[in-house]
């Protein structure tokens, strides 16, 4: 396995860099390294390209400031995106990133800000602001979160949902529905940072790319009691 | 109309104390009663009010301020930590005054946080503003970094004679005062940029620049356990102190930058007396010796920036076990995707012991395992984190970060183990 490698992008760590989703990134490259695989990682901010041999693209939360900075910079990279994602690259897009992801986001005033539509669901600012402890269980099995976010978030009807909510609001607070997937491009609210806490899901996003470049069905498994622990008595705590 | 508020004040207070209450309810019915009535009682104090806020250091600065101010042989009313509602300083008016209505102080200090400073500046203007810092808290609990600067700047435009402001914080550096009014610094050198560091740099994962708004009145040029050094009017002076941590020294600058502010002809004698017996806040720095000589301190961690800065001092003041107690009750913010915002890196394959604890040690022990440092222990109960940790540092030292309800609880343990709680080691 020695000299398989995966570039690992992460989008807007400046701007879009609250509730610690860089960790995201931190976790997908550790358990490439703890299994001999290098891991490349490069930070795209406004201006930079996407560089071409991306194999795992992330994006995190932001700040409402953050958001209307990156914009018009996520326009021009819609494109390459929609590429990518149509060629299977993976990419896991975090509440605000997840957000302009989709069509549109309407503001609270009225505004509506368009996103890159390459999932198929829009956005509206809601009155509540969804707070606290979530449990989802996905196709990588339950996934443990924390959630913050007022986006009332209305998938397609045909459209592949990521998971369903066991406690938590998840898109809207009302049809049970949790983030979105198409090809391999996935959305969640899901903070924590999310992968840190549910190994089987960053080891599910690893094996999708590296099935994809290099036709690996499995992965070595790694010791993951600690990650485990947390996953365990995060389900226990209180929302 | 002041006095009939105050006397029914008075009494809810009495009767909130008899079964064993709070101090929100009298403060909620008297401001209810008479809105003026802060307005009126603090109009009383001949030297006016100073308010502390900013995100770190808040409560350490104002006990501080209020020491120092004492030292100088003024009676100072100050909130206690925790009660920085508005509602909890008409509290400390109302049990702090007479019947009749007399407030017996000479100076105020109030430590507030942002959103609530601007409420209470809006019925009393301060005479002085004192801003530590600005960084990113937990996201739960507060709005955003640029929401925070904006009510920063409210509160800054509201002091009528002086604000004291970090000279090395860039987002408070550009903090306006009203016109006439003046402005004193506070900061540390430039060879101590290692160990302090903007929100800016903690996120931007790049450059580390030196920021200097303005010459500092105090600042801050090195520091050790027990002893500072700093430079006054071109001075330099070594002093010890037990607020040598790097938390605690440059709020020392803040508070002795106010205390010139506000006392223009001040007894530097005095001051330095005073410095002497200035003992830490609850749980920042705090340091307790345990009867096996076993020296454990306490450091309060709350948001990213405190507690990166916090792991700075490590490289300072090294420590034979490092342990981290982290819980998630809704004081200490339910959400700990804020611990992957703190850079553990210079921990990576650490000889030095690591102990985990609390209702979220586990996601503590992950976090470190993904900066390459490996957790001995993982407790979630604090009495048995706290038994691991006076095991592995028996006769030794260790230094345990901890989240506020963690802090709390390990203090209780440690105050009825302990044979004498101690600051400066000479």
């Amino acid at each position: 396995m020695s000299n398989r490698q995966l570039h690992i992008v992460h989008l807007y760590p400046k701007e879009m860099n609250i509730y610690g989703d860089t960790g995201n990134t931190l976790v997908l490259r550790r358990r490439l390294e703890w299994r001999g695989i290098d891991a490349r990682v490069t930070l795209v901010g406004i201006g930079d390209e996407i560089p071409a041999d991306a194999d795992i693209i992330m994006g995190g939360g932001g700040q409402d400031a953050g958001q209307d900075k990156i914009q018009a910079d996520l326009q021009t990279k819609a494109e390459v995106l929609k590429k990518m994602s149509d060629d299977g690259v993976v990419m896991l897009m975090v509440c605000g990133m997840y957000q302009l992801f989709g069509r549109s986001f309407t503001t609270n005033e009225g505004k509506v800000i368009k996103g890159i539509s390459l999932l198929p669901l829009e956005t509206t600012a809601g009155p509540t602001r969804f707070i606290g402890n979530t449990l989802y269980t996905s196709g990588f099995g339950n996934i443990v979160g924390y959630e913050n976010h007022s986006g009332v978030t209305k998938i397609d009807k045909d459209a592949e949902r990521f998971s369903k909510v066991l406690s938590g609001a998840g898109n809207n607070g009302e049809d049970k529905s949790e983030g979105c997937r198409v090809n391999n491009v996935f959305g969640t609210y899901s903070h924590g940072p999310v992968l840190s806490k549910n190994p089987s899901f960053a080891d599910g996003l690893l094996l999708l790319a590296l099935e994809r470049k290099y036709g690996v069905k499995e992965l070595e498994p790694l010791d993951d009691n600690l990650e485990l622990s947390a996953h365990q008595f995060a389900m226990e705590r209180p929302r | 109309m002041r006095f009939l508020s105050l006397l029914i004040g008075k009494i809810i207070l009495g009767f909130r104390r008899l079964s064993g209450g709070g101090s929100a309810l009298p403060g909620l019915v008297v401001e209810k009663l008479n809105p003026g009535f802060l307005k009126q009682m603090l109009a009383q104090l001949p030297q006016g009010v100073i308010v502390v806020s900013g995100t770190n250091g808040k409560t350490t600065t104002t006990k501080t301020i209020a020491s120092l101010l004492e030292g100088q042989g003024l009676r100072v009313l100050t909130n206690k930590s925790g009660s920085n509602f508005v509602r909890g300083i008409v509290g400390a008016v109302l049990s702090n005054s007479t019947l009749g209505g007399k407030l017996p102080f000479d100076i105020a200090v109030f430590e507030q946080d942002e959103a609530h400073a601007v409420h209470f500046v809006h019925q009393v203007r301060p005479r002085g503003v004192v801003v530590l810092n600005i960084m990113r808290d937990q996201m739960d609990r507060f709005g955003e970094i640029d929401t925070t600067a904006k009510l920063l700047q409210e509160l800054s435009t509201s002091a009528t004679e002086f604000v004291v402001l970090n000279s090395n914080d860039e987002r408070v550096s550009k903090l306006n005062p009203s016109n006439g009014v003046k402005t004193f610094w506070f900061g540390h050198n430039k060879d101590l940029q290692h160990s302090f560091l903007t929100d800016d740099e903690l996120h931007h994962l790049g450059d580390v620049s030196f920021h200097s708004a303005g010459e500092p009145l105090f600042e801050l040029t090195d520091y050790k356990q027990g002893e500072i050094t700093l430079n006054h009017r071109g001075k330099s002076k070594t002093l010890k102190t037990a607020l040598s941590t790097s938390h605690n020294a440059i709020n020392l600058m803040a508070a002795l930058t106010t205390l010139e502010a506000a006392l223009p002809d001040l007894d530097m004698e005095k001051v330095g007396e005073s410095i002497m017996s200035l003992q830490p806040a609850f749980g920042r720095g705090e340091s307790f010796k345990l009867t096996d000589g076993t020296k454990i301190t306490l450091q309060l961690v709350k948001n990213p920036g405190g507690f990166t800065h916090s792991l700075r001092m490590l490289n300072q003041e090294p420590y034979d076990v490092i342990a981290m107690a982290i819980n998630d009750d809704y004081a200490d913010g339910r959400d700990v995707s804020w611990l992957w915002d703190v850079d553990f890196n210079h921990l990576e394959g650490t000889k030095t012991p690591l102990i985990c604890g609390g209702t979220r040690g586990f996601d503590m022990a992950v976090r470190l395992k993904y900066d390459g440092a490996p957790t001995e222990h993982v407790k979630r109960e604090i009495a048995d984190f706290v038994e691991v940790v006076n095991l592995e540092a028996k006769g030794k030292s260790a230094m345990v970060f901890c989240t506020y309800t963690a802090m709390l609880k390990i203090r209780s343990l440690y105050q009825k183990e302990s044979s004498e709680v101690y600051g400066v080691e000479v």
